[in-house]
């Protein structure tokens, strides 16, 4: 059910039907029993981890604010986080860790096996340990009242196990969840025609991009070295937009459902190819998780009030703790560090500048931000670099090196059809982005699409959606 | 609300209307130069080839068109099945395609398999009826699921059509009168046998048995002259038990049918081994079951060689 987006529609639909048919004080306790459903039905041996640690935090949570002195609060506040943290570590990052050591050992030229765990990575691990403490840190810090009692239970076990976004989030913040949840669900007409129109771009993006992208991503990247080193450049970009449709598309359906559901969520993404600077490129992509690091890493080590060496450590501390929580794997960090290095050096883009540097800055930024997607994709560092050197040394633009680096899209003569549509709908997002950023339809709403788009959206999933691949990128995360 | 819902539900109903044009017209789209409308559009083919990729990379329209006397055209689908080939043949007969010389491809793994259109471009080609009859033959032996109804009728050629003007130049500069003008370069002995074997398959199919039948049917209400011919594989594959076995079904099959030929025309099924065409050089072959250019070529010599002799 976590895999396939249709399925997860119609159990939706389902939900939707029982939860406006109940009473409102009601609605709150099938919005838990759903999301334990669908996360029975995904992922049975993990829900009682899950529930247990959201139990836990909640626990916590009432201890924290019951503190008497500071340091009461800081060890209930540690009691919640650590044990979240070494679950998030045991299950996600422990086989890293050990295979790092052993290979640094084997380096030094020490032997010995280190143990190895067969451990299944629990649905949405890495989203609902940042939830859960994101409010163990609020309460900590003041910004949040614990939730109590069964009802304040059962708030929390929803906002935990929230099932539109246990997937792939977005990291919801719990102060602005709880406050409408307690305030109580009811039908808003107007959020729900938001929530349509998200599910709508949605789709859009994963099914008639996402999906259409991935097959030729996956070949290419798969034996770089059996195609031209046009079809590796086109790889690389192709991958920026199937990983933006696709994670980006999952937060539109997740965030769609939750306004089906008379919840209002905050967005997760924002343009970001539309950026000028890397700072504003992650000002606009993730924004749920690159706020969660700036308010719980980067705020806390200091932030910008202290001096530049400290700040540049706190700068590469909250990239590289980025690039980890995608994946256990040198990659992702290599990946992090990328980007905190290019953070480091970057500069605040100036307001009035002219459109052409406007356009060279925003195609810099993106042509950087496609490099590092390259680590991030490949399986490892060297493979990353073999994949660029045959994209810089076996690039050409002969006929044959065309003809090949189209050919993965399908593999048979249907090729050029597929690339020119895949084409023809990334200029069509472009065009929709553009008037998001630089239009006025902004100024109508987060969600708002117009007939005009609604309805291309709607008919081209319809009629263009590849419904084979399932899956979300970022649920592996 | 409302602007939202007239939207969405007037995008679902232009795609349901643009669907069903798409399965009733599609075919009246300029024809290329493979495929059934362009068969029709020529209007006769004297020698009228049908069959699967075999067919496409196993006969060279050059050298039919200098061997064989009158037009020559090659049907070839990806995977075409002798149950949709006889569905093909009564659709281009009745649309009035004229043949004197009828060739159908003779591959037992094709046989053996549930009826399945695997190469969507038969779907481009034919109107609703014909497609509503090919779901029905595959939902009854099939298995087919909502997932494949949807592909089949919804999803399918969308992109092809909507890129109709470049696209089908471009395919089209591959193909003369159905046969392909690519240049596939041949094979060493080492990768042929590094690609390992085809699988094995549970005997022939009931379905596709019954596409023979119906095959051997049609050229004898036409009067056509039939012939099944076997593309050469590569030595291996005549090596494979499972392959062979099949190969022999078929021709058991193929025997009964010719003991009971009606026909005004000829009966003959030419075997690769018939000819003398060395299934041992690895040149030519770009794969285990498909001929290299070079192979094309000399493998469509020797069978126009041998279909003059017997003409």
């Amino acid at each position: 059910m976590t895999s396939n987006v249709m399925l997860s529609l119609a159990y939706l639909a389902g939900v939707l039907a029982v939860f406006y048919l109940a009473p409102q004080a009601a609605r709150q306790w099938i919005l838990l029993a759903a999301s334990l459903l669908f996360y029975l039905s995904a992922d049975p041996r993990m829900l009682l981890l899950a529930a247990g640690s959201a139990l836990w935090s909640f626990a916590a949570g009432i201890g924290t604010e019951k503190a008497e002195n500071p340091g009461k609060r800081k060890a209930w506040l540690l009691a919640a986080v650590v044990p979240e943290l070494l679950v998030l570590f045991l299950f996600k990052y422990f086989n890293f860790f050990t295979e790092s050591v052993g290979g640094l050992l084997s380096c030094a030229g020490l032997s010995g096996s280190l143990p190895v765990l067969k451990l299944m990575l629990p649905l949405g691990i890495s989203y609902y340990t940042f939830k859960l403490v994101s409010y163990n840190a609020d309460i900590y810090l003041g910004k949040l009242e614990a939730e109590k009692g069964i009802s304040g239970c059962g708030a929390y076990l929803t906002y935990a196990l929230f099932f539109p976004q246990i997937v792939s989030g977005p990291i919801e913040r719990p102060k602005n969840f709880f406050a409408q949840i307690h305030q109580g669900l009811s039908y808003d007409a107007g959020l729900f025609a938001e929530g349509l129109q998200r599910i709508v771009l949605g789709l859009f993006k994963k099914m008639v991009i996402a999906n259409r992208l991935s097959a030729y991503v996956d070949t290419v990247f798969g034996a770089p070295q059996d195609y031209p080193g046009l079809a590796c450049v086109m790889a690389a970009f192709f991958y920026s937009f199937q990983i933006y449709c696709d994670f980006s598309g999952y937060s539109d359906i997740a965030i769609g459902m939750g306004n089906l559901l008379g919840l209002k969520c905050g967005k997760n993404f924002d343009c970001p190819y539309f950026s000028r600077g890397i700072k504003e490129f992650w000002s606009r992509w993730h924004i749920s998780l690159s706020s969660w690091l700036r308010d719980y890493i980067y705020i806390p080590l200091g932030g910008n009030r202290v001096s530049a060496f400290r700040r540049g450590v706190n700068v590469m501390a909250v990239f590289l703790v980025s690039g980890l929580w995608h994946g256990a794997s040198w990659t992702f960090v290599i990946w992090g560090g990328l980007h905190g290095i290019w953070n480091l050096f970057a500069r605040k883009k100036e307001a009035g500048a002219s459109l052409p540097r406007r356009i060279w800055q925003t195609l810099v930024t993106f042509f950087g931000v496609t490099l590092g997607w390259v680590f991030f994709r490949a399986e490892s560092f060297l493979t990353a670099l073999s994949f660029l050197k045959r994209a810089v040394l076996g690039f050409s633009l002969s006929y044959t090196d065309i003809q090949n680096s189209i050919l993965p899209f399908t593999g048979d003569n249907t090729c050029a059809a597929y690339f020119l549509t895949a084409c023809g709908f990334l200029f069509l997002l472009f065009l929709y982005e553009r008037g998001r950023v630089y239009g006025r339809t902004r100024e109508k709403g987060e969600a708002y699409l117009s007939e005009f788009w609604l309805a291309l959206m709607a008919l081209s999933t319809a009629l263009f959606g590849v419904f084979g691949v399932s899956g979300f990128l970022y649920a592996n995360f | 609300m409302r602007r939202v819902l007239l939207s969405i539900g007037g995008a679902l109903l232009a795609a349901l209307l643009l669907v069903l044009l798409k399965n009733e017209y599609a075919r009246l789209l300029p024809a290329s130069t493979y495929g059934m409308q362009a068969a029709i559009a020529l209007g006769e083919a004297d020698n009228l080839f049908i069959g699967s990729s075999m067919f496409r990379q196993g006969l060279s329209i050059d050298v039919l068109e200098e061997e064989l006397p009158g037009t020559s055209y090659i049907l070839s689908y990806n995977g075409n099945q002798p149950a949709l080939m006889a569905m093909e043949l009564s659709y281009l007969l009745e649309e009035g395609l004229e043949v004197e010389n009828l060739y159908l491809d003779l591959y037992p793994y094709t046989a053996a398999a549930d009826p399945w259109i695997s190469d969507t471009k038969i779907l481009l080609d034919t109107d609703l009826d014909f497609k509503l009859r090919a779901w029905e033959l595959m939902a009854e032996n099939g298995g087919a699921s909502f997932g494949d109804f949807f592909e089949f009728f919804v999803t399918a050629n969308n992109e092809q059509i909507l890129t109709y003007p470049v696209n089908n130049v471009l395919v089209s500069s591959q193909f003369r009168n159905g046969g392909t003008l690519l240049q596939q370069p041949g094979s060493t002995r080492e990768e042929l046998y590094a690609l390992g074997t085809l699988g094995s398959r549970d005997g022939l199919n009931a379905a596709q048995v019954e596409g023979y039948r119906q095959l051997c049917a049609l050229a004898e209400e036409y009067g056509l002259n039939l012939y099944f011919l076997e593309t050469p594989k590569y030595e291996r594959m005549y090596e494979d038990a499972d392959y062979m076995e099949l190969y022999g079904l078929c021709l058991e099959e193929l025997g009964r049918m010719e003991a009971q030929w009606k026909g005004s025309g000829s009966f003959e099924v030419i075997c690769a081994g018939d000819l003398e065409f060395d299934s041992s050089d690895a040149g030519n072959f770009q794969d285990l079951i498909h001929l290299s250019a070079q192979g094309r070529a000399e493998y469509t010599r020797l069978l126009s060689m041998a279909l003059r002799e017997g003409i």
